[in-house]
């Protein structure tokens, strides 16, 4: 912005006669490139991330190939517990009796809450740690950007590592879903992608106030690994948990997620979509006024920068 | 009277490394207690990792019991079963991933070169960071244990748990050994912990924490025998749901074997590590 004040300045001096003309013209370029602005920073951030993990091209394998071990497990626990592939409960209320596909479903989609946790959210405490942090708090861009352009990175991560996740077991279990089917578990993506954006200022937040995020990190990952339907359909928990799992916009992703792929239910997954839509678009705004609130907090008591 | 000193200085040096591993362990413990946040979260998240499995069980079946659980091992609660393996398992890894560090923690916070000029051997380092470790499990598997008894309240035999708990003692021991060759590994890759992750994951299915290792294929069955933690535990578990048998005593004199040879093997492999890191000048390089 202030290079662009500079260059009309520069390009106008001969126009000191028309004062009230040269700052409006100042004006309406500097209002025309701020969305470019806005777009330009985002990305820069984004890309910086990127060519940072991208350094590291074993790490996005690694967790690509990974987690389907931890899926084993699941597919024997199932097998000493019941005769056969399939659970009637799953059945009745996951929208499918195949257990290890649910299990299966669940477990690439967590992908994108892990992503939020340990990526976007834990990403001011990592400039930090690097010893960025001011820098980029100096910086001419608003957090928000910064917070955005964090989550757009993880954006480029969990594409690659749910594709190769989801290709991989399509060839072991025979999944055969159409174009469609795909279409609408991409659409699902990124309307849960909204939900992340908040769900990442949200965590940033409280990063702010608590500054040690190991273990709030943990608390938080395992806690969600139990409230939402990653594993097992919510009906299973007590009802008294069981509310808390159903107000968190990333169940609804699960929930449609699977209601259009294995179950393929229309009807239900337009449902969930739409109340995935709704609760994301509430987290988001949420996240962000909370963001600026405990910013604003941290910066007048001067605990901002402090390790 | 020469016999005589030098049993005199042995026991000298003896007490002289348990002090020092006491320090150790009271250093990790005052570390510890600065983030009160994190002292209660490692308490409880064992009882955290739990739920997912068990909750999983739950739902496969519909209900706690599983007649398929009882046909294979001739006890049908899915919830006790589950949780006695992965109370078990919880202990191992904790222990396993705390001892692990240990060393390579000292070179983060830039304290390894004071450690290693201090009069102490690296074993007593490594055991009083262990020590620590399983001191802190300790906590989250007594109230898994307890949340176990409540469950097993009508056939809960205090003689059982005593035998099963030998089996937990003889798994600590095994994961000194283990841990062992886990901090060589840290020592010399310095950010091991991926291929750690990859030994706890493969551990997970080669070992019967949540099913028994008759669902497991044949060629699995066969390497899962070959794991000295297959024996531990069921071991612990039917020590704990059945008391003594003659499987029981069969897994307990295999560990008894196990334990020595795995405890030696990873001090030799511990000592050649170092030594060699040493020679090439690579022991405290960041």
């Amino acid at each position: 912005m202030f290079h662009d004040v500079v260059l009309v300045s520069h390009d106008n001096e001969d126009q000191e006669d028309k004062p009230n003309e040269i700052h409006d013209e100042v004006l309406k370029r500097v209002n025309k490139s701020g969305v470019r602005k806005s777009i330009h920073a985002i990305t820069t951030y984004a890309i910086k991330n990127l060519k940072h993990s991208l350094r590291y091209p074993g790490s996005w394998l690694y967790w690509m190939l990974v987690p389907m071990l931890w899926l084993v497990p699941y597919a024997f626990q199932g097998r000493a517990l019941i005769e056969g592939t399939e659970s009637d409960f799953f059945r009745q209320f996951g929208g499918t009796g195949d257990y290890f596909s649910y299990v299966a479903i669940g477990i690439i989609l967590f992908n994108i809450v892990d992503a939020a946790i340990w990526g976007s959210g834990n990403r001011l405490r990592w400039e930090q740690k690097s010893g960025t942090f001011e820098f980029l708090w100096m910086s001419p861009v608003s957090r928000s950007e910064l917070l955005l352009g964090a989550s757009l990175s993880e954006l480029g991560w969990i594409v690659f590592v749910c594709t190769g996740q989801f290709l991989i077991l399509n060839s072991i279990l025979s999944w055969s879903f159409t174009i469609v089917q795909v279409l609408l578990a991409m659409l699902v993506i990124l309307v849960t992608l909204i939900g992340l954006f908040g769900f990442s200022f949200l965590f940033a937040s409280i990063i702010l106030v608590f500054k040690e995020p190991g273990t709030l990190t943990e608390l938080t990952e395992a806690s969600l690994n139990i409230l939402l339907p990653v594993r097992y359909p919510l009906q299973v928990l007590p009802s008294y948990i069981r509310w808390v799992g159903y107000v968190i916009p990333f169940a609804y992703g699960f929930l449609a997620f699977r209601a259009f792929t294995i179950a393929y239910n229309l009807r239900l997954g337009a449902l969930y979509i739409s109340l995935l839509f709704l609760l994301s678009v509430i987290m988001w705004i949420g996240g962000v006024k909370l963001f600026a609130k405990i910013e604003h907090r941290t910066r007048s008591t001067g605990q901002l920068g402090v390790y | 009277m020469k016999s005589k000193n030098s049993i005199k200085n042995t026991a000298k040096n003896l007490l002289n490394e348990l002090k020092g591993t006491l320090a150790i362990y009271n250093k990790a413990w005052k570390i510890r207690k600065r983030y009160p946040l994190s002292l209660a979260f490692f308490a409880f998240a064992p009882l955290l990792w739990l739920l997912p499995h068990l909750i999983y069980g739950t739902a496969v079946t519909g209900g706690r019991y599983s007649a398929k659980l009882e046909s294979l091992i001739g006890f049908g609660d899915v919830l006790v079963y589950t949780a006695l393996g992965l109370v078990f398992i919880a202990l191992f890894h904790n222990t396993m991933w705390g001892t692990a560090y240990s060393i390579r923690d000292e070179e983060f916070l830039g304290t390894l070169d004071n450690m290693y000029i201090a009069p102490i051997s690296r074993f007593s380092i490594i055991l009083g960071n262990s020590a620590f470790a399983i001191s802190q499990a300790a906590v989250g598997c007594t109230i898994q244990m307890i949340i176990i008894g409540v469950w097993y309240r009508d056939s809960f035999n205090i003689v059982n748990l005593l035998l099963a708990t030998v089996f937990m003692v003889l798994a600590i021991i095994m994961v000194q050994g283990v841990s062992m060759v886990l901090v060589s590994f840290v020592f010399w890759q310095k950010e091991g912990w991926r291929s750690i992750l990859i030994v706890h994951s493969v551990l997970m299915f080669l070992t019967p924490i949540a099913f028994p290792i008759v669902v497991l294929p044949n060629y699995l069955q066969g390497i899962a025998k070959l794991n000295p933690l297959t024996f531990a535990i069921e071991g612990f578990r039917n020590a704990f749901l059945f008391g003594v048998s003659f499987e029981v005593m069969r897994y307990l004199f295999i560990l008894i074997v196990a334990v020595p040879i795995l405890l030696a093997l990873g001090v030799i492999i511990f000592q050649i590590t170092e030594k060699l890191l040493r020679k090439k000048a690579l022991l405290g390089q960041y």
